[in-house]
């Protein structure tokens, strides 16, 4: 039983551990305020909790997980509330996403952007006309990485002018 | 081992933070980063075995002064204007002292050190006396309270003066209610009112934090805390309730002659817990006196104190906010 409760609990705190690391590195990769809080906010209420538990049954039958719990509550309220209240702050204040590319790739496939609409401002018709059946791969690898690439092709862009400017 | 590495980690953040909020222009990341530098210094000072203090900083450095932070720069700029360059006189100062700093800490005892020059003047008599004489568990409230009484009434007269020296700074200037109907009151006032959210969770948090408050408050001869951290507790509950409902519902709770009376009265019940031993055949703050049995008579003192040092801090705090809420509107 004892064995138990510790393999559970380390597992608890192992994927706790990884959803908060998860997160970090989110907040590291992601491109611009929304996808980062997005990243930073789910996974730091998901990793918190899933990590008090674990201690919860480090705990045993004392006032400790009782404690924990409180917190665990606690938590679990303040912290999608500070999210949404950060989130909420920054749209009123006018930051601009950034997850807007004439293709509107980065939609799931096959639904409306209707959807996303808050994502996006590009036109319906723009969207669906781009994904012919032979874009559809290109689109969907584009997808995945056109989050990740925007910046970096930014900076490529940036130092292609320099150089020019250099040789003339 | 764990220790040091976490003390290292810490150590480590707070310099980065502390960078960090020299080098930005904006005074808002500044006051946000310096609630973080407290946030780290409260888990540094955890870390080192005090959680009365960490409890302070935590709450007042963390919590309390960023709003007050954020409170005077509603008044002010938001950015920083750009500083004189050029001079080396100001890098030079800083440098010399932290030069001097620094050599003097290879002096000093290593950290934990039985043998360093504060274990080894009053503070064994403290253990040793403090569950004879005293008898609470808690050794840090025993000599904040009764041994050192004398300069704990004298950190709450420091408060009582700086809540006068802010409040004859930031005046007094005619509410806003009388002028104005319920619709427009709540269009002019800066609320989360429109929040639904952060409303019903901030509401909802406001009784358990004062809660907590008057645990800490009555709990501190057993555990952490004691007067200073209830009163900011407390105050912490009313200065949510103020910032989801608005400066003026939050001076609807707790009125501004009732904070500022609160200042005033804390003061006065630690002085006269001072006075009536004396009355008692004591001396002044000789807390044995006020009961036959002495260790009964300390309980009594600490318990009456420590709620004098809670009344102050709580009042002075509330008081401050409301006075920068106050300001805000106009």
């Amino acid at each position: 039983m004892e064995l138990l409760l510790d393999i559970a609990s380390a597992v608890l705190l192992l994927t706790g551990g990884f959803f908060v690391f998860v997160g970090g590195f989110g907040v590291m990769r992601m491109p611009e305020f929304f996808t980062r809080m997005h990243a930073a906010s789910l996974t730091d209420t998901g990793g918190a909790a899933l990590i008090l538990v674990g201690l919860m049954l480090q705990g045993g039958l004392t006032l400790v997980p009782l404690k924990l719990a409180a917190i665990f509550l606690f938590l679990f309220l303040t912290s999608p509330t500070a999210s949404y209240a950060l989130a909420n702050a920054a749209l009123l204040s006018g930051v601009k996403t950034a997850c807007r590319n004439e293709t509107g790739t980065q939609l799931p496939e096959n639904k409306p952007v209707a959807a996303g609409s808050n994502l996006t401002t590009t036109p319906v018709s723009k969207v669906s006309a781009s994904k012919t059946d032979t874009d559809k791969a290109v689109a969907k690898k584009t997808a995945k990485k056109a989050v990740a690439r925007k910046p970096a092709k930014k900076a490529v862009k940036k130092t292609a002018k320099k150089a020019a400017r250099k040789k003339s | 081992m764990m220790t040091i590495v976490f003390s290292l980690f810490l150590l480590t953040m707070l310099v980065i933070v502390a960078v960090a909020i020299l080098r930005t222009d904006n005074l808002f990341t500044a006051v946000m980063l310096s609630g973080i530098f407290s946030l780290i210094m409260a888990a540094n000072f955890f870390i080192l075995d005090a959680a009365d203090v960490a409890l302070t900083e935590a709450v007042i450095g963390a919590g309390i002064s960023t709003v007050l932070f954020l409170g005077a720069l509603a008044l002010t700029a938001e950015h920083d204007r750009s500083p004189p360059v050029g001079s080396w006189v100001p890098l030079l100062t800083p440098s010399a002292l932290g030069g001097v700093i620094i050599f003097a800490t290879f002096q000093a005892p290593r950290l934990g050190d039985p043998n360093a020059i504060v274990h080894k003047h009053v503070a064994p008599w403290y253990l040793e006396k403090t569950p004879e004489l005293i008898d609470v568990p808690n050794v840090v409230t025993a000599v904040l309270a009764s041994f050192r009484g004398y300069d704990t009434l004298g950190e709450v007269f420091v408060v009582f003066i700086a809540c006068i020296g802010v409040m004859s700074l930031l005046g007094r200037v005619r509410p806003l209610r009388d002028s104005i109907e319920e619709g427009e009151f709540d269009k002019r006032t800066d609320n989360l009112r429109h929040h639904l959210l952060p409303r019903v969770v901030g509401k909802m948090l406001v009784p358990f934090i004062v809660l907590f408050g008057l645990y800490v408050q009555f709990h501190g001869d057993f555990g952490p805390g004691g007067g200073f951290q209830a009163g900011a507790l407390i105050a912490a509950g009313v200065i949510l309730y103020s910032l989801v409902e608005g400066g003026p519902r939050g001076r609807e709770l707790v009125p501004e002659w009732f904070s500022s009376m609160l200042v005033a009265l804390g003061a006065f019940t630690y002085t006269s817990v001072g006075v009536a031993s004396m009355a008692m055949g004591g001396r002044f703050l000789d807390y044995s006196a006020l009961s036959h049995d002495p260790v009964h008579g300390q309980h009594l003192g600490i318990l009456i104190i420590e709620a004098g040092v809670g009344m102050t801090v709580a009042g002075v705090m509330i008081t401050i906010f409301h006075a920068f809420s106050r300001r805000g509107i106009r």
